[in-house]
């Protein structure tokens, strides 16, 4: 305690002398410690002491400088500095990274929400009965026409056997064998079943109403029992009300007009943070 | 152009105008950041970025005098880049030592002999050492007092604190840079001794 009241002495002392020194003290104090001073030989030992000290530091040498400290004529005006702190001081900044954030989040799911609708209605769109045909006409030739598999093929059907109701289903023989079995290995009972199996061979655009009403009629009309259950149902082709449900899956512009509004929202508050790193 | 004008143009964005008190205060400015950091390679870093910084904050000068702004911003940088150094650092003063006489400011000077001017080095290295175990707070105000010259006012406007901490932390500074160099008595020449 008297050491800590020594020392709390001891700096008084220096900041009295330190101030006569520098000629800051009142008139009072000044004619007190020189009064003291003048009976004082140690206390005038120390204001000796700092005077030496504080010319000591006085004369310490200038230092050149290294190297000229100008700025380059390309530096940024003061005029658009003050127009980013007017920015800062507004609270600007602080707003549009909440609005960087809500429009990033948006195109996310803007962008998102477009893949997925486009590409479930792209999946929906593909007409997925296409295999179910063949699998009928495969099952058709295994149960209905087990003793006419080797001899007759779908490319050795006659043309004039396809219904005239069914223009677009009509096939031109492919091989030239095909006239050859005309007649001679096809019996007259087994012709509807065989319009049944070109009309499933046909190949069916999902976007021709009547084909895939074809194919639902034959499903439904109990020539195949083995597709008389859930798997002819499944077998079912898109009716005409779907196609027409699928015409309206075309692309979505307003969908896109928001998502490429929000990416232009996000490049121009990512400006704006640019703006910002270069103020700093 | 007096100054006023030349700190009117760089407020309306003349680099030309500002670089005329650049060339004015840089020595200034550099020997401040040298003698508070010690490193002349940081010092000259610091300086020209203090001289960004001002140039870029020019529009926030409200008149006084320039060269205490000046010295402000030199001084806060310097802070910040103890502080860098404290965390991270880099060679001592000892280093510095080593290095040869056109890379140590402390060492030119023309017209002396080798007598004088190893003399006048190992004063000017102990003092630095003295003044750098002071206190950034101690440190600032004795430079800028007793190196700079500048009043307690001019201190208390750039620091930012009352005359009155100016006047303590002065006394406290001197105090203890006497005791310094007092304690390494035997190493001064004669003419510099304290007692």
């Amino acid at each position: 305690m008297l050491r800590r009241g020594a020392k709390s002495e001891r700096e008084r002392l220096d900041e009295l002398l330190s101030a006569y020194l520098d000629g800051q003290l009142s008139d009072r104090e000044r004619v007190q410690l020189e009064a003291r001073l003048a009976s004082d030989a140690p206390l005038q030992k120390e204001l000796e002491a700092l005077r030496r000290t504080v010319a000591i530091v006085s004369e310490l040498p200038r230092l050149p400088v290294p190297r000229n400290f100008i700025l380059p004529q390309a530096m940024p005006t003061h005029q658009r500095q003050k127009a980013v702190a007017r920015l800062r001081s507004v609270g600007v900044f602080p707003r549009l990274t909440a609005a960087a954030a809500v429009a990033g989040a948006f195109l996310v799911i803007t962008v998102t929400s477009v893949l997925l609708y486009l590409g479930g209605a792209r999946m929906a769109a593909t007409p997925p009965p296409r295999e179910v045909p063949q699998q009928l006409v495969q099952e058709t030739i295994a149960v209905e026409l087990p003793t006419e598999k080797a001899e007759v093929t779908p490319e050795a059907i006659a043309p004039a056997s396809i219904p005239t109701e069914a223009p677009m289903l009509k096939r031109a023989p492919r091989s030239p064998t095909a006239p050859s079995l005309l007649g001679a290995s096809v019996s007259p009972t087994p012709m509807p079943e065989v319009e049944e199996r070109e009309r499933l061979i046909a190949p069916a655009p999902a976007a021709i109403p009547t084909a895939t009403a074809l194919i639902t009629d034959a499903v439904r009309s109990h020539e195949y029992p083995a597709l008389e259950s859930g798997e002819a149902e499944q077998a079912e082709a898109p009716g005409p009300e779907d196609v027409q449900t699928y015409e309206g899956v075309a692309p979505v512009p307003w969908l896109f007009l928001l998502g490429i509004g929000a990416l232009v929202l996000v490049l121009v508050i990512m400006g704006a943070f640019r703006l910002r790193r270069w103020k700093k | 152009m007096d100054e006023a004008d030349l700190i009117t143009a760089a407020q309306k964005g003349s680099v030309d105008a500002f670089n005329e008190l650049v060339l004015k205060y840089q020595q200034q400015v550099y020997n401040l950041a040298w003698r508070i950091i010690g490193d002349p390679a940081l010092a000259a870093d610091v300086t020209q970025e203090a001289f960004i910084s001002a140039y870029q904050h020019i529009g926030e000068f409200r008149g006084g005098a320039f060269k205490s702004y000046l010295l402000r911003i030199v001084s806060n940088r310097c802070y910040d880049e103890l502080r860098r150094r404290r965390r991270r650092p880099t060679i001592s003063f000892e280093d510095f030592k080593e290095l040869d006489e056109e890379a140590n400011p402390l060492l030119i000077n023309g017209d002396e002999g080798p007598e004088e001017k190893a003399e006048r080095y190992e004063m000017a290295h102990l003092i630095q050492r003295g003044i750098e175990e002071l206190p950034f707070d101690q440190r600032l105000v004795l430079l800028l007092s007793d190196v700079e010259g500048l009043s307690y006012q001019e201190i208390a406007g750039i620091m930012d604190i009352p005359v009155g901490t100016v006047k303590s932390r002065l006394a406290r500074a001197r105090g203890k840079l006497r005791d310094f160099l007092r304690e390494r008595e035997e190493l001064l020449p004669l003419r510099y001794r304290l007692d």
